[in-house]
C-alpha cells in the first residue's frame, strides 16, 4: 500500500461545489445528510454542465440543526438562519429577485417541526422553492431529542420509554397543503434521490423532496445500531421504491414499509410568477 | 503506451478527509474497499481499495461517501487504490 501526497485541494469531483478548505465537515462519521449532499452537488453540477442551470442563482438557506449546518461548505450563495426561519428567508429572496433558484436545505427538526407552519403555508402558497427535508427523525445537533417524525415506540433522550406519539408523513401533509412536486427519497438510492433533485431544481411552484437519513451518533445508538452501517443497512431494507402511488397511499412506518417515490408533479403557476404579474397590472392601471 | 482502458480504475481515498465509517466498504458490491491501517490526524484509519482489480467501476462508494473522501476515475494499465492528501501538511505516512 503506498501514500501518495498530492497538493492538489480540488481533488474530488465535487469539489468545484464544496468550500473545501473547511472540510473536513462537522458532520459526524457516517451521517446520511453528506451523502444526501453528496446527491444533490451532483444534481446541480450535472445541470450546470449541460447548460441548464446557472449555479450564480443557486441560493442555498439552512436554518437550525446538523443539515442546516451543510450551508457552511457549499460553494453557493448561502445562508444559515434562525431555526425554523429558512423558509421565510428564501421566500423573501426569490420574491426580491425572480431569478434566484432558492434551495432550502435543513431537516426534519428545523422544517417540519420548529418551521412546521412555514412548511405548509408555502407549499399552500405554491411558493418557488425546492425545500429538501433530510429527515433523520431526530433533533440530532442538540443531542437526539424526540422529533415529529420519530416513529412511535423509538427511544431517544427525551423518550427514555419509548416514543408515545404518531408522526408526521410529510408527503400526504405537503401534498394536501399544495405543493407542485412532492416526492420521498432515500440515501441508500443516491442516484435516484439525484434524479428528483435534478427535477425539482427546474420546475417552478413549491417544491418538497424528503429524503430518508441516518444519524448514527445520536439516534442510531439509542435504537441499538452499533456502526453507522447497520443503520444504514436498516434503512436500506425498510425504504420501498413505488410508482403510481397517490400520496395519501405513502407509507411511513418503521416496522414494515417507508415508501419512496415521485408523488406529486404538477405545473401550477408558482406564487412568484402570479405576484409579478398582478404588481405589472397595478402598475400599468389595469386593475 | 498504456491508454485508458474502461475496465481500469483509480479508486481513490483523500485521507485528511475520511472519518472511517465504513459504509464504503459496506456498500461496494465487490467488496474492493477495507479499511487501513494508515491513520489520519484525527485519529481515523483510513478506507483503501484492498482489491482493486475486483472493481467494476459502478462508483456506489464514491456517491455514498457523506464526506467526500472518496472517488473512482479510470485508471491506465491496471487498477490501483491510492491514499491522497489535499495538502502536504496533512499527510501522514505509512
Ligand atoms: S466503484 Fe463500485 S466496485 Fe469500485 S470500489 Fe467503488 S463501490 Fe466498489
Ligand atoms: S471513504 Fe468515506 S465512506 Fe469510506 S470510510 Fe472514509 S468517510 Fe466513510
Amino acid at each position: 500500500m503506498e501514500a501518495i501526497q498530492v497538493s492538489v485541494p480540488r481533488i474530488h469531483p465535487l469539489d468545484d461545489y464544496l468550500r473545501t478548505d473547511r472540510l473536513p465537515h462537522t458532520l459526524c462519521p457516517g451521517c446520511g445528510i453528506g451523502i444526501a449532499l453528496n446527491a444533490f452537488l451532483r444534481a446541480v453540477s450535472e445541470l450546470v454542465g449541460e447548460g441548464r442551470l446557472d449555479r450564480k442563482n443557486v441560493l442555498f438557506v439552512g436554518g437550525i440543526g446538523c443539515t442546516a449546518r451543510t450551508s457552511m461548505y457549499t460553494m453557493f450563495d448561502s445562508a444559515h438562519v434562525t431555526h425554523g426561519r429558512a423558509i421565510p428567508f428564501a421566500t423573501g429572496a426569490r420574491l426580491a429577485n425572480p431569478n434566484i433558484i432558492p434551495v432550502v436545505f435543513s431537516g426534519d427538526g428545523d422544517l417540519a417541526g420548529i418551521g412546521g407552519n412555514h412548511l405548509i403555508h408555502a407549499a399552500r402558497r405554491n411558493m418557488d422553492l425546492l425545500v429538501v427535508v433530510i429527515n433523520n427523525m431526530t433533533y440530532g445537533l442538540t443531542g437526539g431529542q424526540l422529533s415529529p417524525t420519530t416513529p412511535t415506540g423509538h427511544y431517544t433522550t427525551t423518550t427514555p420509554y419509548g416514543n408515545p406519539e404518531r408522526p408526521f408523513n410529510l408527503i400526504p401533509l405537503v401534498a394536501a397543503a399544495g405543493g407542485n412536486y412532492v416526492a420521498r427519497a432515500s440515501i441508500t438510492q443516491p442516484e435516484v434521490m439525484k434524479s428528483y433533485f435534478k427535477k425539482a431544481l427546474l420546475k417552478e411552484g413549491f417544491r418538497l423532496i424528503e429524503v430518508v437519513s441516518t444519524c448514527p451518533e445520536n439516534y442510531g445508538r439509542h435504537l441499538g445500531y452499533k456502526s453507522p452501517s447497520d443503520f444504514y443497512l436498516k434503512i436500506k431494507g425498510v425504504v420501498k421504491m413505488r410508482s403510481g402511488v397517490k400520496p395519501w397511499d405513502v407509507k411511513y412506518d418503521w416496522n414494515s414499509e417507508i415508501t419512496i417515490g415521485e408523488f406529486v408533479d404538477r405545473n401550477e403557476p408558482g406564487f412568484s410568477r402570479l405576484l409579478h404579474e398582478q404588481v405589472r397590472k397595478v402598475m400599468a392601471g389595469e386593475n | 503506451m498504456s491508454k485508458p482502458s474502461p475496465k481500469v480504475f483509480d479508486i481513490v481515498t483523500i485521507g485528511d478527509r475520511c472519518k472511517e465509517c465504513e459504509i464504503c466498504v459496506t456498500v461496494c458490491p465487490t467488496k474492493v474497499l477495507v479499511i487501513s491501517d494508515v491513520m489520519n490526524r484525527n485519529g481515523y484509519k483510513v478506507s483503501f481499495a484492498a482489491n482493486p482489480d475486483k472493481c467494476i467501476g459502478c462508483k456506489l462508494c464514491e456517491w455514498s461517501c457523506p464526506d467526500f473522501a472518496i472517488f473512482v476515475r479510470q485508471g491506465e494499465g491496471k487498477s490501483r487504490g491510492l491514499i491522497v492528501w489535499s495538502s502536504p501538511e496533512k499527510a501522514v505516512a505509512r
